[in-house]
């Protein structure tokens, strides 16, 4: 018997927010990953009977979600949001946990990459996928990968312990 | 986390996979992107023709405008010009690239025997800036979809270049077309005011003030992961990373950073022309910068005296082109009222949603 062929629906009904959670990884911004993955999704369905033939149409959605996010128009802003407001008047109060502020400052950093790097550090760490797999992803060679996550990391002051493991698998398995 | 050479904090691998894993708490709604998916494929939005469906949600500054990957189409410069229009109908903005009174840096005369190097003209746009950081520096991006101006963004910041300690300001007023309103309205009007920090802290708090104009279709305006609803306006005290600085190397999109861009040969020099009355040079992006937009060709253009910006233009001979235009105006009262939000008649104040 013929396998079944996932419909555009059951798709985005299975896979949908760990799509999004990616793409919020991946832009570190809510608004900006629900731009990139409502543009992404559109064109997907508009074609979606050629994706769902594919071995994995989910990797190639997210694909289509990097280089959208990789394409995006440049900004001229000086300043981007982080985080809730507080109520002008109100008391402002320091984080309470050094780590917590660790984390803030290294996402911080993270937000500052050029987005080629970012991607990089993404989809090595967060989705766990080899530079072979990234370089297809952006097309480019691997070599080139690992320059960006060398300059990343760098940026970061991350020091490199070793190869990606597979165990970064289970990150983006949760759901 | 461990110490590296100079005793600074290494972070690990692990540092940042946790790190990354935190952003998930991000990740937007998954019925609100269906719906404005389903929404766009078979309501407002043709099928083969340019999707326009983040206009069906919720704008949040920072906004940035979608650029097509399309096939890299060499457009001859020459037919630039042509491109080049004025893009806010009846606005009333002073000459881009001026500042009336200025006068020219020493030396910098053009000369017509031969074209300056890319080095010398970044280098001159960033003497041409010492003379107007207590400036306000006025931007206006503008987004172009087969002709038609689909989003506007004006900015107001001032200082120009503000010295750690000083109270700077940013105002930006973003106007756009949208399915519900296929002209181009008001949508959102914000700023943020902060003290300047010093010399390599881009962490800062700002008082932030929001007025979200209703009727354009939006369900409200969204600064973070603050939302404001529409007709009403707020002020919150929120942090922000202060983005452009030499470690976004050509992603800013400041006069300043891309001066430092063009003197690292990030752009060279296409040519000697005229735009808006002015002499100009004309810069064409090389792609040779730590980053690259796609779809080149990026043009720009520096008046040829006054070595500030007047002019670039993103995705030259493709369907959709941005544009961004600079100006500096004198800090005069009237010009200083700019970087004020305007609150509407019987716009009540509301406290933003999270």
């Amino acid at each position: 018997m013929a396998e079944a062929v996932l419909t555009f629906e059951e798709f985005a009904a299975a896979r949908l927010p760990a799509v999004l959670r990616f793409a919020a990884v991946l832009t570190g911004d809510r608004g900006l990953a629900e731009d990139v993955v409502q543009e992404v999704l559109l064109r997907a369905s508009r074609r979606w009977e050629s994706i769902a033939g594919l071995d994995r149409p989910e990797a190639y959605v997210r694909k289509m979600i990097v280089n959208e996010y990789l394409s995006w128009r440049r900004r001229s802003w000086r300043l981007v949001p982080s985080g809730a407001g507080t109520e002008v008047d109100g008391r402002l109060t320091p984080d309470p946990a050094a780590g917590h502020a660790e984390r803030e400052a290294l996402l911080a950093e993270l937000a500052r990459l050029p987005a080629r790097q970012r991607a990089v550090l993404v989809l090595r760490y967060y989705e766990g996928l080899s530079d072979t797999e990234i370089a297809d992803a952006l097309g480019c060679a691997s070599g080139t990968v690992r320059g960006y996550a060398s300059r990343g990391l760098a940026m970061l002051r991350v020091e490199m312990t070793g190869p990606p493991s597979p165990a970064q698998h289970v990150i983006r398995e949760k759901s | 986390m461990t110490r590296d050479g100079n005793g600074g904090p290494m972070r690990t691998e692990d540092d940042l996979r946790h790190a990354l894993a935190t952003l998930e708490r991000h990740a937007p709604g998954a019925d609100a992107v269906l719906a404005a998916v389903r929404g766009a494929a078979g309501g407002g939005a043709r099928l083969g023709r340019p999707s326009r469906i983040r206009r069906w949600r919720p704008p949040a500054a920072p906004r940035w405008w979608r650029w097509p990957r399309l096939a890299l189409v060499l457009a001859a410069t020459a037919a630039v010009a042509g491109l080049v229009i004025t893009l806010v109908p009846g606005s009333t903005s002073p000459r881009p690239g001026s500042r009336p009174g200025q006068a020219a840096p020493p030396g910098s005369s053009p000369s017509h025997a031969g074209l300056p190097s890319a080095a010398s003209v970044g280098r001159a746009m960033l003497t041409a800036f010492n003379g107007v950081t207590g400036d306000i520096e006025y931007t206006t991006q503008t987004g172009i979809n087969k002709g038609v101006t689909a989003d506007v963004y004006r900015t107001w910041s001032w200082p120009a270049a503000p010295a750690p300690g000083q109270w700077q300001v940013e105002r930006t007023l973003f106007s756009q077309r949208t399915p519900q309103v296929p002209v181009l309205a008001m949508t959102e009007d914000n700023a943020v005011a902060y003290t300047t920090p010093r010399a390599g802290v881009q962490t800062l708090r700002g008082r932030v003030t929001m007025v979200c104009y209703s009727g354009t279709g939006q369900t409200g305006c969204g600064f973070g992961q603050t939302q404001t609803s529409p007709g009403t306006w707020s002020q919150v005290n929120q942090k922000v990373w202060v983005s452009a600085s030499d470690i976004t190397g050509a992603g800013g999109l400041s006069a300043a950073d891309l001066a430092r861009g063009i003197a690292k040969g990030y752009w060279q020099v296409v040519r000697r022309t005229r735009l808006e009355g002015q002499p100009a040079i004309e810069l064409n992006e090389t792609g040779r910068g730590p980053e690259v937009w796609d779809p080149l060709p990026t043009l720009l253009w520096v008046n040829a005296r006054t070595h500030l910006p007047i002019r670039m233009v993103n995705g030259v001979g493709h369907a959709t082109v941005s544009t961004n235009d600079w100006a500096f105006l004198r800090p005069t009262p009237a010009n200083l009222a700019l970087l004020r939000v305007h609150i509407p008649p019987g716009y009540p104040r509301s406290v933003p949603t999270r």
